[in-house]
């Protein structure tokens, strides 16, 4: 079976194909113990500019195996403004998440 | 006290049959604004279901119409990569549910873009010259929206993406 680290390329890679508003994306992780949890999902965080600005709204998804997502996912959508936010620790991720690897554009998938 | 899961299911469960009512009017002969209540009902129950997955409070969620705009996208976004619906096709489908997730959280009457957007699918409402407006008598976008090539793929997206949250039959 996949790595989690191998299934969080693999979604923030079919995000970026299916979205193209979506300009960055960022893994969001937890403390080291949490992360090492096969039952703690994949955090990715998108930064799109056709997204509305509300906040920070984590949406669950269960595994789908049989597209190669073997574990839970979390997915949070933020606009740009929002972004910087979220850098300058004005707008709070939930249970203390903390930006991660930015996950690069695929050049397949170009804006 | 009931948890996320739960509330997640009891919401999907809500929204499956939201969308099955929609579905079934769709082919009669039932008022366009009656239609387009259903799939606004349906839409945000699968919102709400997925929100209340991640750990959303379920009294916070209960208490707003706004979040269809913002997490339906995202929603059918990941409902399409996990049935390996990807390239072009999926890009314009998704594109067209980021317009039709707008227009549907505005058919809420409680949701009108700081009153630019009276029009709703429940009640009559007053324009800006005094006109009364009745919803049976208004062309909701949603509807023309859904008739778009990818309409289509879009109800399919919503319809998929409860049916991955209910429990198995």
């Amino acid at each position: 079976m996949p790595t989690k680290d191998e299934v969080a390329r693999r979604l923030a890679r079919a995000h970026y194909e299916v979205e193209t508003g979506v300009t960055d994306i960022y893994r969001l992780t937890g403390s080291a113990e949490t992360e090492s949890n096969e039952r703690e999902p994949i955090k990715l965080l998108e930064v799109n500019a056709a997204t509305i600005p509300s906040g920070v709204v984590p949406l669950h998804f269960a595994p789908a195996p049989a597209a190669g997502i073997h574990y839970p996912s979390v997915i949070i959508e933020v606009t740009p403004g929002e972004f910087q936010q979220i850098r300058r620790h004005e707008l709070p991720l939930p249970r203390n998440w903390q930006v991660g690897e930015l996950f690069e554009r695929p050049a397949a998938a170009a804006e | 006290m009931a948890g996320p899961a739960e509330w997640s299911v009891g919401y999907a469960r809500q929204a499956n049959a939201d969308f099955e009512l929609f579905q079934a009017l769709q082919a009669g002969a039932a008022e366009q604004c009656h239609r387009m209540q259903l799939l606004q009902m349906a839409c945000e129950k699968l919102a709400k279901a997925h929100l209340c997955g991640a750990g959303a409070d379920p009294a916070g969620v209960q208490t707003s119409h706004a979040f269809v705009a913002k997490t339906l996208p995202v929603i059918l976004k990941q409902t399409a990569i996990t049935f390996n619906f990807t390239g072009p096709p999926a890009a314009e489908a998704i594109k067209l549910a980021g317009r039709l997730a707008r227009e549907i959280e505005l058919l809420t009457p409680g949701v009108d873009a700081n009153g630019k957007r009276p029009d709703n699918c429940e009640y009559p409402w007053e324009d800006d010259a005094g006109v009364l407006h009745s919803p049976l008598d208004w062309a909701f976008s949603p509807s023309d929206l859904l008739t778009a090539r990818a309409g289509r793929t879009v109800l399919k997206l919503i319809q998929e993406a409860i049916k991955r949250l209910l429990p198995p039959t």
